[in-house]
């Protein structure tokens, strides 16, 4: 009864405008006190705090995050989309293809969509303006291209699935390569169709020149060399996955300083939103650590789980049940806080199921790429906007066409789970 | 990322005016330095992670008590130091459709009871992590590792950072209530701290 | 039922100790005739590893696990058993006679009890030993400069002190590690390394060394402890001694298990011949005099109990 009480104040308080991680961190607190005392209470806030930020695995998030700052405040990401909007920009709707593919080329180095969102939003947008798109479409195509990030690897949430779950981080990046390409492709068809139905929302430019567009493609190999240095570094057994991020972060301002333009003021201000983003998304995380141990003493998870177990349903009515849990979640809620709240609950639950633990992690993702372009709380969208100075609403409009592109791969994803277990089964 | 705009901060009037901008003016600048610490956590991590990489793979030679180094004092700076700078871009996350269409003054007592609820939780963050860091001094506990680390300072720099960060939500929330009750105001809050603190 | 008590750990649902801690308490349950009931929360639910002590300590669980290799600021003498090469012995169910003895004796009184908490049960894991990718690492020459991933601590010392290059990665990251040639090899233990099914990964593992073991401790709060009459007390600790056989067996289950894993390889487990084991304890006698020195000179008597382990492990 308590629990339930708590829950529903945490809801009322998120939803009437409380900062997310206040909300966490206070009902967990007063659930706790109310259930264990003021001992317990204190307890937790003394060690919580502390462990969550006291992790050698979750130093990647901040380096990640600084990996895809420095890069944004150079000219390196610039010159990768001049180079596809080059080669695409005269077909029709090409800007919105070049930035989609560029976002694939970010996606490789970065496993932060805020931070794909807001440089492919500096980047891309003035460009799509210039030759007459609409805003709201060029800011669907920044704000869903930006979801790639979490999907093809380096992924923060694969990294926090991996980290909750016990699951090897390498067999997920492996995992997350076919859907997280799939996924560009139905945002590329996407683009296709509604260019198509609607012709105004992006009139075509002009073709340039074949000499242009081979000399656009030697000035994108400071991108190419961090690639090569992360990925190859991984891959080759130099390095591992967890320190591939400050080895990232490294590369990337070695190289934007050397040649990618990056001045003091840009260096600075990298750091300055490194520190930001990762005080925000870690104030979420451990928020939702002091209120899941509230929520486990109150063994609501435990209860949840054998009722959900016992509905009269198949294995995947059941595991369809929970997917819809995700994605109504992902409306109000961070993408982080999720995984971190609800996976100590619904993993042993699919497991159970049968599910095979790989895959289950790229369908929480998935539907962490959708939560985060979904209103009202949807992450990309005000990023992008924020960025561009445009109005939210528009953004969301923006989106909503390719979200039903995501729906329709989820159910792909379900029903073909080998295109998600394929690459790690050769490992 | 999502700030709160203005609507439910903004300026402070009357009596009040002289003590707040002193405080303001001394916490901006005290946030400012923490900022400056945790940015150098942030390097220092980067590079001695990808040295320690570097080092294995090409001379044979790791960096000894990398691991411990970040996780105790490098992560825990990272995170903690920079939390009231982050509460000053008001970027801490939140759902903003209703506060938007609610009226300013219920608004605003709302926002005043969110800032200071997070304030007295942040307070006991920081009591408690002070005195476990206290306790672990006074014991003298190290790790027993190639490279032997203490771990109360660990402690007292999350005490540092969870207690400035319950000063600024204060200060907002002091900030909040005081602001005019003309609706709108031109900046508001995050500008007007920008300003003062000078924000470099 | 009189007691209800909250029992907290860290392994999932799955793992052989969490299967083993709910057998314990059932026993203790049936042998109290169920005047005492437990909720037991596995896999972290209540805090993290390295925080379950200070669950037992501030009432958010009243029976904890608590690792003393991610406590060692705290409980540092009890990662005594954790050194290497002391009473050479691979007959595991007489290691957790030994260590039970140590623990309920000694740890208690020196610096279990004075946390307010009380061991009332404890585990070690099979002995640690050297695994390769390659070749097989027979001498101490063979090691000098290789990559072993170690898991921190005074096995990073070890490996450091054997001439190795110690690479610190965390577990579920130590697969594709293995696979890619991150590391050259590992120190585990033959068990533990099933689960994790390094054996796909492994050629070569030794079997008769001891390079420490992984110590495991549950802790009772000890306010609670003094509330719960005699008898439940005696089921508690009683309990925990029968159920080792078990955990004993199903290491052995999992032993069988990742040695033919190394045999379909073309590799498989290999002995240390008696003349090189000399060698290797020579090198590492310097991590057990650096273990004694350290914590010497912080006031504890860690010579006394270095020397009650080697004793009751050769016994
Ligand atoms: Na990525
Ligand atoms: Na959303």
């Amino acid at each position: 009864m308590i629990a339930l009480i708590i829950m529903l104040l945490l809801v009322v308080l998120i939803v009437i405008g409380m900062p997310i991680a206040f909300s966490l961190i206070l009902c967990g607190a007063v659930g706790l006190y109310i259930e264990a005392g003021s001992g317990a209470m204190l307890g937790v806030l003394q060690t919580t705090p502390y462990r969550t930020a006291a992790s050698f695995l979750l130093s990647t998030v901040p380096l990640f995050i600084l990996m895809a700052e420095l890069l944004a405040r150079g000219s390196v990401v610039r010159d990768l989309y001049r180079a596809c909007y080059l080669w695409m920009g005269h077909i029709r709707g090409g800007l919105a293809l070049a930035a989609i593919a560029a976002s694939v080329g970010f996606a490789v180095l970065s496993g932060s969509s805020t931070a794909a969102a807001a440089a492919m939003s500096r980047i891309s947008m003035p460009e799509m303006r210039r030759y007459g798109y609409s805003d709201r479409f060029a800011l669907g195509v920044i704000a869903i291209g930006g979801t790639l990030s979490i999907m093809i690897p380096p992924s923060l949430p694969l990294i926090l699935y991996g980290v909750l779950t016990e699951t090897s981080i390498g067999r997920l990046f492996l995992a997350g390569v076919l859907p997280g390409l799939l996924t560009a492709g139905v945002y590329v068809v996407t683009i296709i169709i509604q260019v198509r139905r609607n012709p105004d929302i992006a009139p075509p430019t002009e073709r340039h020149a074949w000499s242009e567009r081979w000399e656009s493609l030697p000035k994108t190999w400071p991108a190419l060399a961090l690639v090569m240095l992360v990925l190859g570094g991984i891959y080759s057994g130099a390095i591992t996955a967890t320190e591939a991020a400050a080895v990232g972060a490294t590369g990337a301002m070695v190289i934007s300083i050397a040649v990618g333009g990056l001045r003091w003021n840009g260096f600075v201000e990298a750091f300055r939103a490194t520190l930001g983003s990762t005080s925000m998304i870690f104030a979420i995380v451990i928020g939702a650590m002091v209120f899941s141990y509230f929520l486990a003493i109150t063994e609501v998870p435990q209860t949840l789980i054998l009722w959900v177990s016992e509905l009269p349903l198949p294995n995947w009515g059941i595991l369809i049940i929970i997917i819809l849990l995700y994605l109504v979640l992902g409306f109000f809620i961070d993408q982080i806080a999720i995984i971190i709240l609800t996976l100590p609950l619904i993993f042993p639950l699919v497991m159970s199921l049968g599910y095979d633990p790989i895959w289950f992690g790229i369908i929480v993702t998935k539907t962490a790429e959708m939560g985060l372009v979904s209103p009202p709380l949807g992450m990309n969208v005000f990023v992008a906007c924020g960025a561009t100075n445009t109005k939210v609403e528009d953004g969301f409009r923006g989106v909503t066409p390719f979200l039903f592109g995501d729906a329709l791969l989820i159910i792909l994803l379900i029903v073909f789970p080998g295109i998600v277990t394929y690459l790690p089964s050769l490992m | 990322m999502n700030t709160a705009r203005s609507s439910v901060t903004g300026h402070f009037c009357g009596g009040w005016r002289i003590e707040m901008k002193t405080i303001k003016r001394f916490l901006a600048a005290f946030e400012n330095v923490l900022l400056i610490l945790g940015g150098l956590a942030l390097f220092i991590l980067m590079v001695l992670v990808a040295g320690d990489a570097g080092g294995r793979y090409f001379l044979n030679a790791p960096i000894s008590g990398v691991y411990e180094i970040s996780e105790f004092y490098l992560m825990v700076s990272i995170v903690f130091l920079s939390l009231a700078h982050t509460q000053r871009k008001r970027a801490h996350v939140r759902v903003e459709f209703v506060l938007d269409r609610l009226p300013i003054s219920v608004a605003r007592i709302l926002e005043f009871t969110y800032l200071m609820s997070a304030a007295i939780i942040f307070a006991l963050v920081a009591y408690v992590a002070a005195k476990n860091g206290w306790k672990n001094i006074t014991l003298n506990r190290w790790t027993t590792g190639v490279v032997a680390i203490p771990t109360g300072p660990s402690w007292l720099i999350v005490a540092l950072g969870t207690a400035v960060f319950t000063v600024r939500l204060c200060v907002d929330a002091i900030d909040t209530l005081l602001a005019p009750r003309n609706g709108e105001d031109d900046g508001g809050g995050a500008t007007t701290h920008s300003a003062i603190g000078g924000d470099t | 039922q009189e007691f209800t008590l909250r029992v907290a750990d860290s392994f999932p649902t799955t793992h052989q100790y969490s299967k083993n801690t709910q057998d314990w308490l059932d026993l203790v349950e049936e042998k109290t005739n169920g005047r005492i009931a437990f909720k037991y929360f596995p896999a972290e639910q209540l805090a993290k590893s390295a925080d379950l002590l200070d669950a037992a300590q501030n009432g958010l669980a009243d029976i904890v696990y608590a690792p003393p290799l991610y406590l060692s600021d705290r409980l540092p003498l009890s990662t005594v058993i954790a050194l290497p090469l002391i009473g050479n012995i691979t007959d595991q169910q007489a290691l957790n006679d030994a260590f039970n003895e140590l623990v309920l004796s000694e740890l208690n009184d020196i610096e279990i009890l004075p946390l307010g908490v009380r061991a009332i049960r404890s585990l070690v894991t099979a002995p640690y030993q050297v695994m390769s990718r390659g070749d097989k690492l027979e001498t101490v020459e063979q090691l000098e400069g290789i990559k072993l991933r170690s898991s921190g601590g005074v096995q990073e010392r070890s490996v450091e002190a054997l001439g190795a290059v110690p690479v610190a990665i965390p577990a579920p990251d130590l697969y594709p590690a293995l696979q890619r040639g991150t590391v050259d090899g590992t120190l585990f233990n033959l068990p533990t390394a099933a689960g994790y099914k390094l054996q796909e990964q492994i050629k070569y593992a030794t079997d008769n060394m001891n390079l420490g073991l992984f110590p495991a401790l549950y802790v009772i709060n000890e306010d609670v402890w003094n509330t719960l009459p005699e008898d439940i007390q005696t089921a508690l600790v009683e309990a925990a001694r029968e159920v080792i056989p078990a955990v004993v067996q199903a290491d052995k289950d999992r032993i069988s298990e990742f040695t033919k894993g190394l045999e379909d390889n073309g590799g498989g487990v290999y002995q240390i011949e008696q003349a090189q084991l000399q060698q290797w304890n020579s090198k590492l006698s310097e991590v057990r005099q650096a273990w004694v020195d350290s914590l010497e000179k912080q006031g504890k008597p860690a010579q006394a109990i270095l020397d009650r382990w080697s004793d009751l492990a050769t016994k």
